[in-house]
């Protein structure tokens, strides 16, 4: 049997504590592989939510421009029209244009507003007026 | 047969209960950390493959019996003595007193291998003296004869004064 003090200096011993050791390979790897798998079939669906996203929007984007530029134009023809160019109308016409090539080639090469339709109503008028003889 | 997700579960607890005292006690063996290290590792990974210690009655005793079995097939690998290594730690020292932690790690190894496993298996792995001569193959009585032997080294070394180690 153990004598008091052999039990005191086990009990002594034992206060010092054997380190762990490191953790087991397969306890360490198989849950973070496991975990890896679902963050990376997460994040694919993620990223194919957003392709998907994006290219929703851009085709979004590209169909709803057209008007836009379009609606802008006659803006820029109104402005451009008939009154002489101010400081007041460039800046008007700046603001309105979705460039500033834009406002130069329309101050450059004004369009014409008056409809085809009206034009050759106009012509057919005049023929019709015109008493020509055979 | 490979073990089942709850018997897996069930090793990792034994890795975490035992794992030190297992560790300490490779190192007694071996002399250094990594190699313990790989004993431990080789046995844990055996029993997931296997699910052998579920077959065991003395669960602990089978541990420290395994790890033993690693640890001496790499001694016997290596074919000549052990010497302990001065330079990792085995223990983790109250009060942070890291010379304590040397002095105790130098005491175990001037002890002869067979006292100094027995040293260990009883006093930080916790096992009986009739477990330890199971597992080491001798008589109850031998392992605690060496036991009295390693503790009065281990005494002589750590306290050289008349007995400082004793609390007042």
């Amino acid at each position: 049997m153990p004598s008091l003090d052999d039990e005191q200096f086990e009990h002594q011993l034992k206060e010092f504590r054997p380190l762990s050791p490191a953790p087991l390979p397969t306890i360490a790897s198989k849950p973070a592989s496991r975990r890896s798998l679902v963050f990376a079939a997460w994040a694919t669906a993620a990223a194919l939510l957003g392709v998907v996203f994006l290219a929703v929007h851009s085709h979004r984007g590209q169909s709803g421009h057209a008007p836009e530029i379009a609606q802008s134009s006659i803006r820029l023809e109104q402005l451009t029209s008939s009154e002489p160019l101010t400081l007041g109308r460039a800046n008007k016409l700046l603001g309105a244009a979705p460039s500033f090539k834009a406002v130069t080639d329309e101050i450059a090469f004004p369009r014409r507003t008056q409809p085809s339709s009206q034009r050759s109503t106009s012509a057919l008028t005049v023929l019709s007026q015109e008493k020509i003889k055979l | 047969m490979p073990a089942t997700r709850a018997q897996i579960a069930e090793i990792e607890q034994l890795y975490r209960q035992h794992g030190p005292a297992l560790l300490l006690f490779a190192q007694a063996i071996t002399g250094d950390r990594a190699h313990a290290q790989d004993a431990i590792h080789q046995v844990f990974l055996r029993l997931i493959e296997d699910g052998d210690h579920r077959r065991a009655l003395d669960v602990k005793a089978y541990l420290f019996a395994c790890v033993r079995n690693a640890a001496c097939n790499y001694v016997r690998a290596r074919r000549r003595n052990v010497e302990l290594a001065d330079d990792s730690a085995w223990f983790d020292p109250p009060d942070h007193d890291h010379a304590a932690e040397l002095n105790l790690r130098r005491a175990l190894n001037s002890l002869p291998e067979d006292q100094r496993q027995v040293a260990v298996l009883h006093v930080w792995g916790e096992l009986t003296f009739s477990q330890i001569a199971d597992l080491l193959e001798i008589s109850a009585n031998t392992a605690a004869s060496r036991y009295r032997y390693a503790l009065a080294r281990l005494r002589d070394a750590l306290c050289p004064t008349e007995n400082p180690c004793a609390k007042p």
